[in-house]
């Protein structure tokens, strides 16, 4: 049997004829057997009479439908003018202009990097220390006649990386190689000396 | 709908012709702004167009429309204050033994007032409608006057049956209780 708490809840559906048939069943049969809720049964359905009838309603204005259809034209007209762009239009997409520029640019970046001639170059095989060569073999053109200044191929051959590995371990001791050499030459026992510390 | 999906634009003309009045009406009753209510009332229908391609006919027509409408209607709610905010209204209460006439409306006016008679018990019922939270008032709005099931009612909120039916029970335990004088 229906309790009066739970028939209450029911009553304003079943009154505009919304309860599914167990439902208003069930609230018929509470009906007959509670005065009260047969109290409250009454000024239920006035007011849903009211709501039926009562409620202002308003007539949308004379320019209502003219003004969705000019709406639903430009929707429908925009709709057509994206898919008629196809591809090109996909393609010019600003998140895809955005991913591919900063895609070109990394690849730049990438090959300024990884070129050998760069400051900021990777390669590590070479330790870049400025080239002494040039400074020492001139002073020593200068305190010595008799040695001739490197020639550009032995310049060439330390920023070719033919630098005894020995040599590039210890910065303290970078100087021409190729000077040591023709020291060498010109006098061998002070030449062993200066190989030696060479 | 269906017809829609398929790039059938005069059919979907065909359901705003047939809806769109009473979906004015609704969203009236939330914002009592005519222009407003047509305008939300145009916003939903774009809104259901833009997605016909993802429309599945699980339920019918008016039910998703009115689901649409009513989240608009919400929102709208929150965003601003309406609540109690009802167009001014023309003319006095009828005083004993007066008799009351149906008189032709200033075209300043809302349509209200020309397409009703006993305009007095309309706002009241108005009035003590807008005072509702709005959940209830939607329910008993889509229920009672749009002609909704609990059901469809339910679908529309995003809410249970039972839900629906607690909803409409304190909203008419309230306009009872405020239109006492009425029902008896």
């Amino acid at each position: 049997m229906m309790e009066c708490e739970t028939m209450l809840v029911e009553l304003p559906g079943f009154v505009s004829g919304k309860l599914d048939p167990s439902s208003a069943a069930a609230v018929r049969a509470h009906l007959q057997t509670c005065a009260a809720c047969r109290d409250e049964l009454v000024p239920t359905q006035r007011l849903d009479k009211l709501l039926g009838e009562a409620l202002p309603t308003i007539a949308p204005s004379p320019g209502f439908a003219s003004t969705f259809a000019n709406r639903l034209a430009a929707e429908i007209a925009a709709e057509e003018e994206a898919m008629a762009g196809g591809w090109t239009g996909w393609l010019l997409q600003p998140w895809l202009v955005g991913l591919a520029a900063t895609a070109m640019l990394a690849f730049i970046m990438f090959g300024v990097l990884k070129s050998s001639n760069s400051p900021w170059s990777f390669d590590t095989s070479i330790p870049r220390i400025p080239s002494l060569s040039g400074g020492v073999a001139r002073k020593s053109v200068g305190e010595n006649p008799k040695i001739a200044s490197n020639p550009p191929e032995k310049n060439k051959a330390v920023a070719n990386n033919s630098v005894p590995s020995d040599v590039l371990q210890r910065p303290e001791l970078f100087v021409d190689y190729s000077v040591i050499r023709d020291l060498d030459v010109l006098d061998s026992g002070m030449g062993d000396t200066e190989s030696h510390a060479g | 709908m269906q017809r829609v999906r398929g790039g059938d634009a005069a059919a979907f003309r065909e359901l705003f012709a047939k809806y769109s009045e009473a979906v004015v009406n609704f969203a009236y009753r939330f914002v009592n702004s005519r222009s407003r209510a047509e305008e939300m009332a145009q916003d939903a229908f774009l809104q259901i167009y833009r997605a016909r391609g993802r429309y599945e006919a699980k339920a019918r027509f008016s039910t998703y429309l009115y689901r649409v409408v009513t989240n608009l209607c919400l929102n709208e709610l929150r965003r601003f204050e309406y609540q109690g905010k009802t167009e001014p209204l023309e003319g006095r209460p009828l005083e004993n033994g007066e008799e009351g006439s149906r008189e032709l409306a200033d075209t300043s006016l809302p349509e209200v007032e020309e397409l009703l008679a006993g305009v007095e018990t309309g706002a009241r019922i108005k009035k003590v409608l807008d005072k509702l939270p709005p959940n209830q008032k939607s329910a008993l709005l889509l229920s009672r006057v749009e002609g909704l099931s609990y059901q469809e009612v339910a679908e529309c909120l995003e809410i249970t049956e039972s839900a629906v039916k607690s909803l409409i029970f304190r909203a008419t335990k309230t306009l009872r209780e405020e239109l006492a004088d009425l029902l008896r």
